[in-house]
């Protein structure tokens, strides 16, 4: 489903053209009243109507302005108005959930990063200042450290969704690496974040993470030396981790989720593996087709319009009833027409 | 070459050119502390009468200079004995806390004469070798030396399962033979004493 | 997946979509109610908890119990669980990697074109595996006490021995309970007492039978308290 791009006259009912906005917004008052001047009460009425209306008809005419530029329609009805297929339930609500805590993550962590310092020598108060001193200060550190927690059973929760719905296969294979790729770029957010407060327990943690990463044969060592900036726990190695959690780490998850957003809406999202469409009877050609027939090779389908440009049509009844196009695209081996 | 052709190549090149000419010096300003050794140090950790044959004393030194309670590190102290073989009973032996398994620090218990780690278990004789749980090599220990009555510690240093002084490495990071290649030496530490 | 198989699920999936409904407003409602409950969930986690901060790090320290955050418990009781040193880069690195590779793979091996779970039971076999070990692995984690305590309960006559046993180190190789090295080098001492006469666990303690070192270095006094508090238990 390619994102339509805009023919400028041709526009769908929710966006009308400008200048009927004004009319077609507050149809109530017209505004044709000139001629020999205003009276007093006309003014007040009019005054009256502005304050009330001019809100919405403000809202309608930047909406068509913004509309006419940036093709907000477009972005409406591919991102928001687009269908999710049948029997989608509450299991398809864990990916977004893992978006939202993310954002309140990006949100807590933007706002810690105003109280914290990332020196070993002071790193440790600075986060006792927040603890105890600042206002909410707990309750905020609370939100990000329980938020990571709940980030990591949340994703785990997604990807088990995806693995038990079958979701990552054909064609949704990428967007299973990039989850599993967002996944370990989750952990590494509570590695890395993991230090900061420098107690006792993220100290040593972070010593064995390191002395881990540092056991990995040729360049384990090396990779070791540079996260600590040196052979031991160093002057920087605080900085760096801080760098990498809160600026490295954070953007690579942010355009990930924005290609795996994507993905969503372009391959749309799966039905639940159980919901079958109705079909007639007979109609399962992948046990109709002889063995030893060559099969038409993927790309040929995808050029002959199989992604979803309505070339099935659904009758009354919910049967596929292929349409000539269809046909056409099957040259070789039975399609599924001639099967049903 | 077509026309086009030679714009995609140009194009590809200049803004190459641009990227690296930013790109190239920050990561070597990032990888730079891989590639430099610190400054050799040295610490007094107390008089000769500090310490006996028979057991260790901890001491604490300061290993990182600059970040204050962060860069310091513990090393249990003792006199080389003459019946440990291989030991000057003139020289001392310094034994770093960090375990050879993932560096959780270990403890020396006084009544069993073992090191003990409390992450995954491994357990170090008298001397720093592995008896028991998953270390890989003996504990580190720290170059000593004696000047004007103090004894002092120096870099730290990794030895083999014969208590064959090499250059230090990290936990979890076998020494001798075939891994002396997949864990090549690393620019950033200081060679071991003869 | 043969081409077969992918028109086949095109154009079902394009029929599912076509009876389905817009993303906006009918299932966003779902993720609204979900943030929602998240939200909740986080504000109380954060209210009842807090953020407690530990001690300042201490890298000098040498009786702290280090321990990693919970979603990391399987990787430590993996390191823990894998003993032998030779396995230790295996345990460290090797098999976190292939866990890695084989599940960014997963698509491109796993190219049964079925998807209900129960039409396809080894996938749906391993993942339920995996899910039960990692679990497993997570528990044992966050159970596993300090090898320099035991926390189980004994008689106060005991109390000394039972020091001296969970400071001499005994439970890097040993087991007591819910501490020390479950699977570990030495035998599980839980119920020893039942097992051995008094004298025999004494005896043992002394001379180090096998590859366990030798505890004389105790002295009489506290050989005595640890062989009373190991008969003792049972």
């Amino acid at each position: 489903m390619a994102l339509k791009i805009p023919i400028p006259g041709r526009k769908k009912e929710t966006a009308p053209e400008p200048g009927d906005g004004a009319a077609n917004g507050n149809g109530a008052s017209p505004n044709g009243t000139n001629g020999d001047g205003p009276t007093r009460a006309e003014k007040v009425a009019k005054v009256k109507e502005a304050t009330v209306h001019h809100g919405t008809a403000a809202a309608k005419n930047t909406t068509d302005w913004l509309d006419e530029r940036v093709n907000g329609t477009g972005i409406y009805t591919a991102m928001l108005s687009r269908k999710v297929p049948k029997g989608t339930n509450w299991f398809y609500t864990l990916g977004s959930s893992v978006m939202f805590i993310f954002s309140m993550q990006a949100i807590t962590g933007v706002f810690l990063a105003m109280y914290y310092t990332p020196s070993a020598t002071e790193a440790y108060s600075s986060i006792s200042h927040i603890t105890n001193e600042v206002f909410l200060g707990e309750f905020v550190r609370g939100l990000h450290k329980w938020g990571a927690s709940l980030m990591i059973i949340l994703i785990f929760l997604h990807m088990a969704r995806t693995f038990f719905f079958g979701a990552y296969k054909y064609p949704r294979e990428l967007n299973w690496v990039i989850g599993v790729v967002l996944i370990v770029l989750t952990m590494v957010m509570g590695l890395t974040g993991y230090l900061l407060p420098f107690d006792q327990r993220s100290f040593w943690a972070t010593i064995v993470a390191n002395n881990i990463t540092a056991s990995g044969p040729v360049l384990g060592p090396y990779l070791a030396d540079f996260l600590r900036a040196g052979p031991d726990f160093s002057a920087t190695t605080l900085s760096r981790f801080y760098a990498l959690h809160m600026l490295v780490v954070p953007g690579l998850i942010g355009g990930l989720i924005a290609a795996h957003l994507f993905l969503v809406v372009k391959l749309g999202t799966t039905a639940p593996p159980w919901i079958k469409a109705p079909r007639p009877k007979g109609s399962r050609p992948s046990e109709l087709v002889p063995a030893g027939v060559p099969m038409v090779d993927a790309t040929e389908m995808s050029l002959n319009g199989h992604s979803g440009n309505g070339h099935v049509e659904v009758s009354e009844n919910g049967a596929s009833l292929p349409t000539a196009e269809t046909d056409g695209a099957a040259e070789g081996p039975p399609s599924e027409g001639e099967a049903s | 070459m077509t026309r086009r052709k030679a714009f995609v190549v140009g194009s590809a090149a200049l803004g190459g050119l641009a990227g690296a000419a930013v790109v190239l010096p920050v990561v070597g300003f990032a990888i730079a502390p891989v590639l430099t050794r610190g400054e050799e140090r040295w610490e007094a950790v107390g008089t000769e009468d500090d310490f006996d044959r028979e057991t260790y004393r901890t001491v604490v030194f300061t290993e990182t200079p600059g970040i204050g309670e962060a860069g310091k590190t513990t090393a249990y102290v003792r006199r080389g004995s003459a019946e440990i073989e291989g030991e000057d009973p003139n020289g001392y032996v310094a034994i770093s806390t960090r375990c050879a398994h993932l560096g959780c620090p270990v403890r020396f218990v006084q009544a069993a004469g073992n090191f003990i780690c409390p992450c995954h278990g491994g357990v170090y004789d008298f001397i720093g070798e592995r008896i028991g749980g998953p270390p890989v090599r003996p504990l580190d220990r720290f170059q000593t030396r004696i000047r004007n009555g103090f004894v002092e510690l120096g870099p730290r240093y990794s030895v083999t399962n014969q208590l064959k002084p090499v250059r230090p490495r990290d936990p979890g990071e076998f020494t001798g033979g075939i891994w002396e290649y997949l864990y090549p030496p690393r620019p950033t530490v200081f060679p071991p004493p003869n | 997946m043969k081409a077969r198989d992918k028109e086949e699920y095109l154009s079902e999936y394009e029929i599912l979509k076509k009876k389905g409904k817009s993303f906006f407003p009918y299932a966003i409602v779902k993720d609204s109610v979900m943030f929602v409950l998240v939200a909740a969930v986080l504000i109380l986690m954060s209210i009842v908890m807090g953020a407690e901060q530990g001690p300042k790090a201490d890298p000098t320290t040498t009786t702290y119990v280090p321990r990693p955050e919970w979603y990391f418990f399987f990787l430590f009781e993996l390191l823990k669980v894998i003993k032998p040193p030779a396995l230790v880069p295996l345990a460290t690195i090797g098999i976190p990697t292939i866990c890695m590779i084989l599940l960014i793979l997963l698509p491109f091996y796993d190219r049964n074109p079925e998807r209900i779970p129960w039409k396809r039971p080894v996938a749906s076999i391993s993942g339920i595996l995996v899910i039960v070990a990692m679990g497993y692995l997570t528990y044992m984690g966050a159970s596993a006490g300090s090898p320099n305590e035991i926390e189980l309960e004994t008689a106060p006559e005991f109390e000394q021995g039972k020091q001296v046993v969970a400071q001499a180190g005994c439970l890097a190789c040993h087991n007591i309970g819910e501490n020390g090295a479950e699977g570990g080098l030495g035998p599980n001492l839980t119920e020893i007492g039942a097992m051995l006469p008094r004298e025999a666990i004494k005896r043992s303690v002394a001379i180090g039978p096998g590859i366990m070192p030798s505890y004389r270095g105790l002295g009489e006094k506290k050989l005595n308290e640890v062989a009373d508090y190991l008969a003792s238990l049972d």
